[in-house]
């Protein structure tokens, strides 16, 4: 998987930095770099696939990053400022990607925008380092099952759906 | 409280004056089934049962609940109700409800929405909906109010007037266990053995349908099970908080057991929080009629996510999203779920990557079994 996500984000390097055969330009200091490491304040966002009946808009999580083991692979904790429990990233780390687990209880989590969201999928993207140098994913996606309701609805009020092209996206704060 | 609603509530009266009663918790679904059945049990039994329409999970002060495999794993797995004890009473297929001689489109034009059912139970029949806009639908826990539902997606026992259509979601699995510690731990074995034989199977069998037809474990030459573990990721949480993190258990047929009370099992991985064991099967699995490869589970329906490659390096593509992993296999202790390589892209595969599909929060788990339990890999339609 490593060098898969290697080739990848290598792809999308050279994809960024050279087009149609026109000469490649100098890289820019401001041309994220791949990689970084992933620790501190990060807003997720999530936005419901386009098949999805349910509200498109993007959904907001403060989240606490922290690096998490190292065997057989690195991996990142992320979870919900306040109430870590009941929303929780368990992410394998690559040195230029993440991919792992998003998940929720059944109470479902609080978001920014202020509709409960009940989430259960895999989470991935490549990472770039961010203004201060962490890593962050601002282009991923999320595969799995994703409802939303009003704060104090049932799950599924206003809509379920499972699909693999749910936005995903971890910035740094 | 009304037996259309499925509500049965009994009470007797011990030498004390305090009330015995043996507590059922059950789901809407399961309620609407059981109430005869549970009527005709108390008219014989010393200790009557109090039927109650609710998610079995939390039980709250239920002595026995019935639910379906999405409801039940954390009450198994946790064990809040006791695995030795958990049988399922029969299947419960889900019906789409339109007037009479409505056309197939109607749901998306129904006047008033389509209702469909609440809870953990109707989960895969909400997403089933999920293109329709989110303002056609209306979220309903409520037996009755789904039975009068002009327009509705629910499991058969709670379907009123109008057509009932098969609709293509998995049906429900009605699986009874007593819960842990129950003060009427013995009265509600004698309501489970009633209700799995004579009166009281004959009762149900009017609303839940025996087990599907389901392929028992093969005898498979013990190539076409995963043969070496080429890869595999677990969380750390996962790793500091789960009891079974050997990949090696996935290697070789299906052997997994419980080996009596909480969390005590072999031939296991607990693939936690998305995490993931990647196999070699050296036999490859070909496109071929049918299902294609096989996951063997254990325990109720934890989902499963399969990738499949020609190469140890990948790249892996999507076979199957978040399958539900239930299916019984008679004569093995362990579920399965079965996936097709058609439309994955790929005409046979070697390697294959099972992934957790459950991918519930692991600081919240509180079991030394989270996520899917992966037992073997098999590939049934060889190269």
């Amino acid at each position: 998987m490593r060098r898969t996500l290697l080739m990848l984000s290598a792809a999308v390097w050279t994809a960024c930095g050279s087009g149609h055969g026109m000469p490649s330009p100098s890289p820019s200091s401001t041309a994220p770099q791949p990689g970084g490491p992933v620790t501190g304040r990060y807003l997720v966002q999530l936005t419901p696939g386009a098949g999805c009946g349910m509200a498109r808009g993007a959904l907001s999580f403060p989240v606490q990053a922290a690096a998490a083991g190292t065997s057989p692979h690195p991996g990142v904790q992320v979870l919900l400022v306040g109430d870590g429990s009941r929303f929780e990233l368990e992410l394998l780390s690559t040195e230029v990607a993440l991919r792992g687990g998003v998940g929720t209880t059944e109470e479902g989590v609080l978001a920014n925008e202020g509709l409960r969201v009940w989430v259960h999928g895999i989470g991935s993207g490549p990472l770039f380092r961010s203004t201060d140098g962490r890593g962050q994913i601002t282009a991923g996606t999320l595969s799995g099952y994703v409802a939303l309701a009003q704060a104090d609805g049932d799950e599924g009020d206003l809509g379920t759906c499972s699909a693999s092209d749910h936005a995903f996206t971890l910035r740094a704060q | 409280m009304s037996a259309a609603l499925g509500l049965v509530l009994a009470l007797a009266a011990t030498s004390h004056g305090a009330p015995a009663v043996m507590h059922v918790r059950a789901n809407a679904a399961f309620t609407a089934c059981l109430a005869p059945a549970v009527e005709a049990f108390n008219r014989s039994s010393p200790v009557p049962a109090a039927l109650v329409a609710g998610e079995p999970d939390p039980p709250l002060d239920a002595d026995l609940v019935v639910g379906d495999d999405a409801e039940m794993t954390r009450l198994l797995e946790g064990g809040a109700a006791e695995l030795a004890t958990a049988v399922d009473l029969g299947y419960l297929p889900w019906v789409t409800v339109v007037p009479m001689g409505a056309d197939a489109r109607s749901l998306s034009t129904a006047p008033d929405g389509v209702a469909v059912l609440g809870g953990r139970a109707g989960r895969e029949a909400r997403a089933f909906l999920g293109s329709l806009p989110a303002d056609r639908l209306r979220v309903e826990r409520d037996g009755a109010l789904l039975g009068r539902a002009a327009y509705a997606l629910v499991p058969r026992s709670l379907a009123g007037p109008g057509e009932h259509r098969p609709a293509r979601v998995r049906p429900l699995v009605a699986t009874a266990a007593v819960i842990t510690g129950s003060l009427h731990a013995a009265e509600a074995r004698r309501l489970l053995a009633y209700l799995r034989g004579g009166e009281g199977a004959r009762l149900l069998a009017g609303c839940l349908d025996p087990a599907a037809a389901s392929a028992a474990a093969t005898h498979a030459a013990a190539t076409e099970y995963a043969q070496s573990v080429v890869d595999w990721w677990l969380p750390q949480c996962t790793v500091d908080r789960n009891g079974y993190k050997d990949p090696q258990q996935v290697v070789g047929g299906p052997d997994a057991a419980n080996l009596g009370g909480r969390d005590n099992y072999r031939g296991i991985m607990s693939l936690g929080q998305g995490g993931f064991v990647t196999v070699d099967m050296v036999d490859s699995a070909a496109d071929g009629p049918g299902a294609d490869i096989r996951v063997f589970q254990a325990t109720t329906g934890e989902p499963v996510t399969l990738y499949a490659s020609l190469s140890a390096s990948g790249p892996f593509v999507l076979v199957g999203l978040r399958v539900p992993c239930g299916t019984r296999t008679p004569g093995t202790f362990s579920n399965h779920c079965d996936f097709d390589l058609a439309g994955s892209g790929l005409g046979s595969a070697r390697f294959l990557k099972i992934e957790d599909g459950e991918i519930y929060p692991c600081l919240a788990a509180g079991t030394l079994t989270e996520g899917a339990d992966i037992d073997a890999v098999q590939v049934l339609n060889p190269l």
